[in-house]
């Protein structure tokens, strides 16, 4: 390390150059691990991913849970807004990358997104699995909203806004990691899914559950939002570059879809 | 199948089924191939003689504005947020995406999310308006100046809009008052009271000066822009520094921004080790 120069200072990487060009690594460690040498023949992606943000080896159950994430995130499908974005930046030719940055500039909000992650995850760390700590977070959620770059929140983060019964595909999830893997968060949110749906006023979303798994394995709100981004993408990659190949008028555009209300011609 | 929300002839998924294929609006549309109107204006014969910043102020407050205000909006930009250094954070996105050979737009537009940062940029904007109107609130029901600041101090520790990351004085505010003063914009409630705040905060242990943000804040304050309308306005104005961040170092050799060696990374975590399968 030089000492009298500037230098990026990190717990999770080191490099050691090549004997002929500093500016090439020879051998690069995470977490101390030699990733060529020891960990490409002998991890999988979900090990190595734990690792990275976790700095440990990750245990059978953790690596279940993650994995069972990973898969139910991975593509939320085509009308998702994150991924709308994505297709509706690839059908006019923009470039792969402007379509996974839309992808998750509109990922990124409270609805569905990033955010509405991050906010559960607070919600997690202050009430547990404590009923009554759950019940005062979800009926103060939008109390004394500090200003902030963010829109204010306008549903209870964790819940769906447009359904009023909470959706298979959140109770299959929930059912699978209850029954797959040991966590007393799930195992919570498996019983009292009910109550706390009751209490909102609206249905636990799958929000709540993927929420649960980042609880489980002890991330913070922060690791838990950036790995949430990062798990959304793999879908809208590959539907932008389907409808990048079905082209722009099959895609919707709505020509009669605007009513204005104040058009100066009318 | 429990049912959650409270019984009503809405169905809970109302909000969705009404706009189905359909928006309302009237911040305005494109007629194909005829014309466009924004916020109920015909954009061709209206907006003609229009600079560009009348009209994206026109998009965010659905206002127009004298010539003397529009010269004060476009000063902000140009003299607060055209600082063309690849060092400063977002600038330097520009920068190695220009060094790393990815597309001006890439590099903008990925330069623009960053400026929504905590300690400069837009968090600071949005919050130091946010202070400002909720004092003068506060003031304007008769409470003492000191005690406001005292409570906010309290709460959040700091004061939006007061100190600045790396250094404590803001350069930007002289020729900023200047060009204020110059157009007669700016003796109004929100800058005296800014002022005021920086003369406590001076006086007391805490020694914060002003920044721009709060600055800029009560003078858009002052021309009744709201919280959300100064965040808004303040999304692109960091833009004209960014180009030629990028610019340089697209056409520099590449890979030459402020390269790093491999030992520039000082590494402080766990001594190397071996992989031991799962540590069940």
């Amino acid at each position: 390390m030089m000492k009298d120069k500037e230098n990026i200072t990190s717990k999770i990487w080191m490099e050691e150059a090549e004997d002929n060009n500093p500016f090439l690594a020879k051998k690069s460690y995470l977490h101390g691990y030699d990733v060529f040498g020891d960990l490409l023949p002998n991890v999988s992606y979900i090990e190595y991913l734990y690792l990275l943000f976790r700095g440990d080896a990750p245990t059978d159950n953790q690596c279940k849970l993650l994995e069972i994430i990973c898969i139910a995130l991975a593509n939320p499908g085509p009308r998702d807004h994150s991924v709308m974005a994505a297709m509706s930046s690839s059908v006019g030719g923009s470039g792969n990358a402007a379509s996974l940055m839309a992808a998750l500039a509109v990922g990124a909000g409270s609805l569905n997104g990033g955010r509405e992650l991050f906010l559960c995850m607070q919600q997690w760390d202050i009430s547990e699995c404590d009923l009554d700590k759950w019940q005062h977070e979800i009926q103060s959620y939008a109390d004394n909203p500090v200003e902030d770059v963010w829109p204010v929140a306008t549903h209870c983060p964790g819940f769906e806004p447009h359904s009023d019964f909470i959706k298979t595909q959140t109770i299959q999830l929930l059912e699978l990691l209850c029954e797959k893997t040991e966590s007393q968060y799930l195992n919570w949110l498996n019983e009292n899914m009910n109550q706390l749906s009751s209490i909102s006023g609206a249905p636990i979303s799958m929000v709540s559950v993927v929420s649960a798994v980042y609880k489980t394995l002890d991330f913070s709100a922060e690791q838990a939002e950036m790995f949430y981004l990062l798990s959304r993408l793999p879908g809208a990659a590959a539907h932008a570059l389907e409808q990048q190949s079905i082209g722009w008028k099959k895609f919707p555009f709505w020509p009669n879809g605007i009513k204005l209300s104040n058009d100066p011609k009318k | 199948m429990d049912n959650f929300k409270e019984k009503n002839n809405m169905s809970a998924y109302s909000d969705l089924t009404s706009s189905e294929d359909v928006l309302y609006t009237d911040m305005g549309a494109w007629f194909q191939g005829e014309r466009v109107v924004i916020r109920g204006k015909d954009l061709f014969t209206e907006f003609k003689n229009a600079s560009w910043i009348e009209i994206l102020l026109f998009g965010i407050t659905g206002k127009s504005y004298t010539q003397d205000q529009i010269k004060l909006f476009n000063g902000m930009w140009t003299l607060c947020g055209s600082y063309p250094d690849p060092r400063i954070w977002n600038n330097r996105i520009a920068s190695l995406a220009g060094t790393a050979r990815s597309t001006t737009a890439l590099a903008i537009g990925a330069a623009t999310a960053v400026s929504e940062a905590k300690i400069y940029g837009r968090g600071p904007d949005i919050r130091s308006i946010d202070f400002l109107l909720r004092t003068k609130d506060k003031i304007d029901l008769g409470i003492d100046l000191n005690e406001v600041v005292k409570e906010e101090l309290k709460k959040h520790r700091t004061i939006a809009g007061f100190g600045r990351p790396v250094i404590n004085k803001d350069e930007r505010i002289k020729p900023m008052h200047d060009l204020a003063e110059e157009l007669n914009l700016l003796n109004g409630d929100y800058v005296n009271l800014v002022y005021d705040v920086e003369e406590y905060l001076l006086k007391g242990r805490y020694r914060m000066r002003m920044n721009i943000a709060s600055f800029l804040a009560a003078l858009m304050a002052d021309q009744g822009f709201t919280v959300r309308e100064y965040y808004q306005f303040m999304v692109l104005g960091f833009s004209a520094g960014m180009f030629p961040c990028y610019i340089d170092a697209v056409n520099k050799p590449e890979g030459s921004f402020f390269p790093l060696r491999c030992e520039r990374i000082n590494y402080t975590g766990v001594a190397q080790r071996k992989w031991n399968s799962k540590k069940n």
